[in-house]
């Protein structure tokens, strides 16, 4: 049927039942999709152009519903979501809303899905094409940033959530437009391209956060980053350095109290410690100073080697790094 | 085209690319995601689908969990500290054999990847020659599209950058591309995997438009076993893989989604097929770094394998998507290759040969290969070397022309 190009009602029912089989037969969308194309949108009369895209949102909604059933079966096929992204880029009425509702039922099962996680992405920058105002488009960022909040609250080693909040902040930060809300201080913050001010609040949420889980990496590594160029090269240095100081004191006060419920060091303070020392090491001046820092830093790579050995050569190179730099 | 599409069809070279049913008692974790990403269908729900209108997958079903079962007891029980090279040889010829089974129909949309997957192995193990080169470029020659130019996962399938690669990867490790492709075929599957680059710099997988960077990976991979890369293609392509890049240092699908080891490999691949490894910034770097060298899991029951993301399970085939990014960066002592070669040790089936995703789990050749090709960047006895960048045998890649030309 598909070497023949037999465009059909019959021809579509043939893919359903195929892809009900097997739904990562991808010739079988591609003609599946060819169908739809060639012939059945070719079937509604052009006569009247609101009844043709009425007409045409009808078959896309019944076209839809063929795929949420096999995304509910198989959440993680890329070829469903896929056909899922092209039947709402032929729609001129595709509802956002309907799809962000949708994508909240995945999380509900997998708040770790990509794909959803990438799938509400595509709707959100789609919303956001279809509208007219720069201050709409930034609105629609800021609601986001508060579902990564929410998210977050909700779980706090939602790793994908932590990421998505990364990219939101950097639009934020960017946008020229000026939030509208309530007396949120992120929202405040955001208008007022204040970087040291967001630190700050994003340091307390992550304190909260290594308290409530001092084992589960997404916060972790989201310190990193807060503590990389990104923040740090637009801010006076004396700020950066009270910041880190700050930090690894609040990281070593969770470190003695796991210390003493454990008996042993927690390795993500100490691999936290090391990175923010090494930050804090090129702000100091090089003299003796900094002596004492470094030696903290070797004691660290000494720990590391000690409790997890599987990673021990980088804190060799680590310590080799600080000597060398001597 | 029509008799050899029919010849392909019975059986030339054809192997099934065994797929891991959710059915069996010792099924742990779930189904590899990668596997899943690289299209894999979920069996229990097919299988259930099957019970109730497909007899001869009743009988197939009763006796897969049946042989589960066995294998489980089998699989606690045998002392896995040695490759068992002769079982996987047998079990990747044997995939051939498998053509009554429901799954041989089932798997068309991978085949070609398949045949990657199980070749590659093979060559690994230095015993290519256990499928006939002859049979081989028959099915491939099948797959060829005609009206798009490039190959498809199956004959008759719609040609897609995925089993493009394979098939030319496979060609180009038995050494016998240039004369396997006609000079059509070649400037058409040239035409089409340029004409799929999109004005970001990234690629798109066929003509219906999704992207992602394995379809960039892909695509420059397969332009370098061409020596088709110009400056035009390559710049804008790093372009878009340097866009992809995340606050933890990894890589994503596409601009703006969450890092994956698998999303890793695709654009350190594509970065270092270009020369352009040094473009990536140097605080980007060891951020990447740091998070390869996490990726490998410390306590619990599956200590010592690679996982794919924070927090996740392990995965053998991880052995492959993080440990060849840390080869590519040089940095593959970051993590412990004692206890990962341990992992994926164990994750052998003795019975029947093969390799699964961790230990005790239903085998089939993706994981078999990218096992492998893990203990090969390890330097597990006399395995073949594999390129981390191409993942292919050193010795092939070796004849490949690096860009700039």
């Amino acid at each position: 049927m598909k070497e023949s190009k037999l465009y059909s009602d019959k021809s579509l029912f043939r893919t359903g039942q195929l892809l009900n089989l097997n739904p990562e037969l991808y010739t079988i969308w591609n003609f599946r999709r060819d169908i739809l194309t060639n012939f059945k949108f070719k079937q509604i009369p052009d006569t009247d152009p609101l009844k043709k895209t009425a007409a045409l949102h009808k078959l896309i909604i019944s076209e839809l519903q063929f795929v949420q059933a096999k995304l509910s079966q198989y959440p993680k096929c890329y070829w469903i979501w896929d056909h899922r992204r092209w039947c709402l880029l032929n729609d001129s009425q595709s509802d956002w809303k309907h799809e962000l509702d949708l994508i909240s039922m995945f999380f509900q099962a997998d708040s770790r899905n990509f794909h959803a996680w990438q799938y509400r992405r595509f709707i959100i920058q789609c919303y956001k094409d279809s509208l007219s105002s720069e201050d709409a488009r930034i609105q629609v960022d800021w609601d986001e940033f508060k579902f990564t909040t929410k998210m977050i609250n909700k779980d706090i080693s939602n790793y994908s959530a932590w990421h998505n909040r990364s990219k939101l902040i950097e639009k934020l930060f960017i946008g020229s437009s000026v939030l509208k809300d309530d007396n949120d201080v992120y929202l405040q913050v955001f208008n007022a391209k204040d970087k040291l001010k967001f630190l700050r609040k994003e340091l307390d949420l992550i304190k909260t956060a290594f308290y409530t889980d001092p084992d589960d990496s997404s916060v972790w590594i989201y310190l990193k980053w807060l503590f990389g160029d990104y923040y740090i090269k637009d801010l006076p240095k004396n700020e950066s350095r009270k910041l880190l100081e700050d930090t690894i004191k609040d990281i070593d006060e969770l470190n003695e109290l796991e210390t003493e419920d454990n008996g042993f060091d927690n390795q993500w303070c100490l691999k936290s410690d090391l990175f923010l020392l090494k930050s804090l090491l090129k702000l100091l001046p090089k003299d003796d100073s900094s002596e004492s820092w470094k030696e903290r830093v070797d004691t660290i790579c000494d720990k590391l080697i000690q409790l997890d050995p599987m990673r021990k050569n980088k804190y060799r190179e680590h310590k080799l790094q600080i000597a060398t730099e001597s | 085209m029509e008799r050899s599409t029919q010849n392909a069809e019975r059986g030339v070279s054809l192997f099934t690319v065994q797929i891991q049913p959710l059915i069996s008692v010792g099924v742990r974790g779930g189904t590899c995601s990668t596997l899943l990403r690289c299209g894999w269908v979920i069996h229990s729900k097919s299988v259930c689908h099957f019970e109730t209108c497909h007899p001869v997958y009743q009988d197939m079903l009763s006796n897969t969990v049946f042989h589960n079962q066995l294998n489980i007891s089998n699989k606690l029980t045998a002392q896995m500290t040695t490759l068992e090279k002769a079982k996987h040889i047998a079990y990747i010829k044997a995939l051939d054999d498998h053509k009554d089974f429901i799954e041989y129909w089932m798997s068309e949309h991978l085949r070609m990847n398949g045949l990657y997957w199980g070749i590659t192995a093979l060559f690994l193990l230095k015993h290519e020659s256990e499928f006939k080169t002859e049979d081989v470029v028959k099915f491939i020659q099948a797959c060829y599209d005609e009206t798009h130019g490039g190959f498809g996962s199956f004959p008759k399938h719609d040609s897609h950058l995925l089993s493009t690669l394979s098939a030319l990867q496979i060609l180009k490790m038995y050494g016998i591309l240039e004369e396997t492709l006609t000079s059509e075929q070649r400037s058409s599957t040239v035409r089409f995997i340029k004409s799929l680059q999109l004005s970001d710099g990234s690629f798109q997988g066929d003509r219906f438009g999704e992207v992602d960077t394995r379809f960039v990976y892909t695509a420059i991979q397969s332009l370098s076993i061409l020596q088709e890369l110009d400056e035009e293609i390559v710049d804008s392509a790093v372009g878009f893989i340097l866009r992809c890049q995340n606050f933890d240092g990894g890589f994503g699908m596409v601009p703006g989604a969450e890092s994956h080891a698998a999303q890793c490999f695709t654009c350190l691949g594509t970065l270092a097929i270009c020369d352009a490894l040094d473009k990536m910034d140097k605080d980007q770097t060891e951020l990447l770094v740091d998070w390869l060298s996490e990726r490998q899991v410390s306590s619990g029951e599956f200590s010592g394998g690679l996982n794919g993301r924070p927090e996740k399970l392990p995965d053998v085939c991880y052995s492959w998507w993080v440990l060849s990014c840390l080869g590519i960066l040089k940095k593959l002592d970051y993590i412990d290759g004692e206890k990962l070669k341990g992992f994926i040790l164990k994750s052998q089936d003795l019975k029947s040969g093969g390799i699964s995703d961790r230990p005790d789990n239903q085998v089939d050749v993706y994981h078999t290969l990218f096992g492998i090709a893990g203990l090969s960047l390890l330097g597990y006895e006399d395995l073949v070397p594999v390129d981390p960048v191409y993942c292919m045998p050193c010795f092939v890649t070796a004849t490949i022309k690096k860009y700039p030309y």
